[in-house]
């Protein structure tokens, strides 16, 4: 990173993040503190003022990404539930521009259900799953995005359950913007928060976040850096996929806009 | 002093259902979002709203289950509404866990619940005082709520109301028990010309989750006001900072949960009273149970009996000191349940305590109370 | 009978409009003055099985707002008959092309060709129960066809108004010629 961009970055952190509550409590080689950056920065970058912004977050590690960090209104609720908290929020005040940030435990299995309904109905919020494919507040337990063969503290032999794809989930579902991107691919990441913070409807992004601590150790990961380039490895740009032989893509995660439809029309 | 509001409905002598009663009494009270999920007999509270809220202004919307639509509720209360949902027992059930949340985080908002024969899916269409324990210990921690008991459709719409107020003063979830029967009731209803209205009490730049007081209740902004409001459902400060290992941060908001609604039971409770001076033998009782037991005592007293009625309008935080001050030498609690409020009677009374209970969903009937009296004083 | 409260159930079976003339009584009741509980009761399937709904009239506030003694029973069906005719103390209007009564019961018994008279006059045999619910008005003077008519209007709206309004006098009609059998 150039120095330039170091200072830039300092400067966001600071308009946007309340000090008192820094250091940020992840683990070392968290992914969802690089998640924070890439909506400040999608925000800072929007000229979205975040005074008129909400974030509403569940349970779990990945609940703790805006609350109580982000300098705006945070509502920190119960696990699986942000969405519709953030719903009724949303629709009493129209005002206000609404961000839900949660882990794939809290949005896909306990609170399945209501981000079906909610890009079903279209609410207009910006979703955003900081997917670390396991439980890791509670301790490496597996989870509805956890890989075939995964070893977890519930899948000792390996996962056995396959994985749900919650860009397709929610794309069935009606959502008018579903996109993925990962950590690593940080600008890429950047620009889909971007997009979603100027659409309306329901906006959905999947953001692959890695953990150490509960994932990396239990699958044969040397360190955090490796699991982090890893997902380079693992992912593919939705253009490239499009081209490439099928079987080439049976292990790949796409990355990439998936729906985008402004429903503003 | 509450500021006095016109009424939505002309004034005048309607002639409507329990449910109708309910949520035509929360549009008087300022309720202008509510969010529900069809369960009997609580659905017509649900199908009145979602065309009377728009025509207000208000939002209504119909959620994909009772977790989401207490979840709705509360954030709508946080963006600035006065908010409600109706339900049943197991659609309470489900949103207890919420209800905590709403109790953690100071939240004022109305649960109807319109209780129905159980347990679980039970019987649907038929009256029952099932929830009478779940309203007050649902939810896990240690906490106090306020839940009231109508007993005519009259109260269904004064209650309704009144719930609002209660919750906006103390920030506390407020339940409306219904049943079945008070439901579907038709009876007479006044709509007065003004209702009195409590407002949100608010205030910027001040902390939203505590004072400095045992028993205060905070002022609380709403989202949109840029207070940077903090939220959340684990242990937190008078900011709202999570405070997850602190244990005297836990032991204050615990004891404040509690003692802002145990310190003022004074201006809480309501019951009321028929015939106690003097009485030998009281009878204690609620909801549409009540009805049956103030017939009773008439008649009771017609045969020469020296008997009266307690009735509670407030059944949490419980009446004690109402119970306590009874003179009778023996109580009877009527029920529609195996006894669930009388424990409550027992853990205070000064006198024999006797249950009577029904529970094959039908309604208790004045002559089986007069039956139940005469047993007890022979 | 007792002046001051009046206990009526209307029975018959879902699909006839039992409930609505409940509260089409319970409603007028208001109006004329009287403390009013009105409840209805039916079973899971609402159509083709038996169904009733009490009207309570009161000139004092009512303690107990549900049926404890039956003054007058109007059975526009025999199944609404056969199960409360017996529990009946005043009186029963009955229609006369559905029920055939007991007329060894203790109670007066008014036939009302109710059903007869909604197909001739009205074309519409579903009137048969304001039809008969003016019939016990008018003939026992609880409530008086004015009111009737005023909770009428405000229950029904637009072009089913008429005919509606239609049927209460009719009914109204055959109240007041209406004698007690023996
Ligand atoms: C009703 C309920 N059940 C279970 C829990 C325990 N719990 C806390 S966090 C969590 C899983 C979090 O996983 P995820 O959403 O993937 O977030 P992560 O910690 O991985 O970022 C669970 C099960 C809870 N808080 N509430």
């Amino acid at each position: 990173m150039s120095e330039k961009k170091g200072k830039e970055m300092e400067a966001t952190w600071k308009k946007y993040l309340r000090k008192e509550t820094l250091p940020l409590p992840f683990c070392p080689g968290c992914g969802h503190g690089i998640v924070l950056s890439a909506i400040l920065r999608a925000i800072e970058a929007s000229g979205i003022d975040i005074k008129d912004m909400l974030f509403v977050s569940g349970i779990g590690c990945a609940g703790w990404i805006p609350s109580p960090h982000i300098r705006a209104d945070t509502m920190h609720v119960t696990h699986g539930r942000p969405i519709a908290f953030a719903t009724g929020a949303k629709l009493f005040n129209p005002r206000l521009k609404v961000m839900v940030v949660s882990g794939d435990g809290d949005l896909a299995s306990i609170g399945g259900n209501h981000l079906i309904h909610a890009a079903r109905r279209d609410i207009d919020m910006v979703v955003v799953c900081a997917n670390n494919e396991i439980y890791g507040m509670t301790g490496g337990q597996v989870s509805p995005t956890t890989g075939l063969g995964v070893k977890t503290t519930t899948t000792l032999a390996g996962n056995i359950e396959p994985p749900l794809d919650l860009c397709k989930l929610v794309e069935a579902a009606g959502a008018s913007y579903v996109a993925r991107s990962t950590v690593f691919h940080l600008e890429h990441l950047i620009s889909l928060l971007k997009r979603a913070l100027n659409l309306k409807g329901f906006s959905f992004i999947d953001a692959l976040s890695p953990c150490p601590t509960q994932y990396g150790r239990r699958n044969l990961y040397a360190s955090a850096a490796e699991q982090l380039k890893d997902l380079e490895k693992r992912c593919i740009l939705l253009q490239e996929a499009s081209a490439a032989p099928p079987e080439t893509l049976k292990d790949k995660v796409i990355i990439g806009e998936f729906v985008l439809r402004d429903s503003k029309q | 002093m509450s500021p006095k509001i016109k009424n939505l409905l002309p004034p005048g002598n309607y002639f409507f259902e329990g449910n109708q009663a309910c949520a035509e009494a929360a549009l008087a009270a300022g309720c202008r979002f509510f969010a529900g999920y069809p369960i009997s007999p609580s659905s017509e509270i649900l199908e009145r709203l979602s065309w009377r809220l728009p025509e207000v202004g208000g939002v209504f919307i119909q959620m994909e289950d009772e977790i989401a639509s207490i979840a709705a509720v509360i954030g709508a209360v946080w963006a600035g509404a006065k908010a409600m949902t109706a339900t049943s027992g197991p659609g309470l059930s489900l949103m207890l866990e919420n209800i905590g949340y709403a109790i953690i985080t100071e939240t004022p908002c109305v649960v109807v619940d319109v209780q129905r024969a159980g347990p679980s899916t039970g019987q649907a269409t038929r009256p029952y005082d099932g929830d009478i324990m779940q309203v007050k210990w649902g939810s896990s921690g240690d906490y106090q709520i306020i839940a009231l008991a109508p007993w005519s459709v009259q109260e269904m719409y004064d209650l309704t109301i009144q719930a609002f107020n209660l919750a906006e003063l103390y920030r506390v979830p407020v339940f409306v028990m219904g049943d079945a029967a008070l439901a579907h009731l038709r009876e007479s209803c006044r709509i007065p010309e003004e209702v009195e209205i409590v407002g949100r009490k608010k205030a910027s730049g001040v902390a939203h989750f505590g004072t400095d007081e045992l028993s205060g209740v905070p002022p609380m902004a709403s989202f949109g006001e840029g207070e940077g409001l903090i939220i959340t459902g684990s242990t937190h400060d008078a900011l709202g900072y999570r405070r997850t290992q602190d244990s005297d941060i836990q032991q204050k908001l615990v004891n404040r949960l509690n003692e802002k609604i145990l310190s003022n039971v004074g201006e809480i409770i309501e019951t009321e009273e028929y015939f106690l001076e003097g009485a030998d033998v009281a009878v204690v009782a609620y909801g549409i149970v009540a009805r049956a037991a103030l017939a009773a005592v008439k008649e009771a007293r017609l045969r020469g009996i020296k008997i009266g009625l307690l009735r509670l309008k407030t059944l949490w935080p419980f009446p004690e000191e109402k119970i306590r001050a009874l003179e009778a030498k023996k109580i009877v609690v009527p029920e529609l349940n195996r006894g669930q409020l009388v424990r409550e009677v027992e853990r205070v009374a000064q006198a024999e305590v006797i249950s009577v209970n029904r529970v094959d969903g039908e309604i208790m009937r004045p002559g089986e109370i007069v039956e139940a009296i005469k047993g007890v004083r022979d | 009978m007792n002046d001051t409260k009046k206990e009526i159930r209307i029975a018959g079976l879902g699909g006839q409009g039992v409930v609505f003339a409940a509260q089409l009584l319970g409603r007028a009741g208001v109006l004329e003055g009287w403390f009013v509980s009105q409840s209805s009761f039916y079973g899971p399937e609402s159509r083709g099985t038996l169904c009733y709904a009490d009207v309570i009239l009161s000139r004092e506030s009512i303690d107990f707002p549900f049926v404890t003694r039956l003054d007058i029973l109007i059975a526009l069906s025999q199944e609404g008959y056969d199960r409360f005719a017996k529990d009946t103390v005043g009186c029963t209007f009955f229609d006369t092309g559905r029920v055939k009564p007991d007329l060894s019961l203790k109670m007066e018994h008014f036939s009302v060709t109710a059903e007869e008279m909604a197909q001739k006059e009205l074309g519409k045999k579903m009137a048969a129960n304001l039809i008969s619910i003016a019939a016990c008005c008018a003939k026992t003077g609880i409530i008086s066809k004015e009111f009737l008519i005023k909770a009428l209007q405000e229950l029904i709206e637009g072009s089913q108004r008429p005919v509606n309004i239609k049927a209460l006098e009719l009914g109204w009609e055959l109240g007041i010629k209406a004698v007690a059998h023996v």
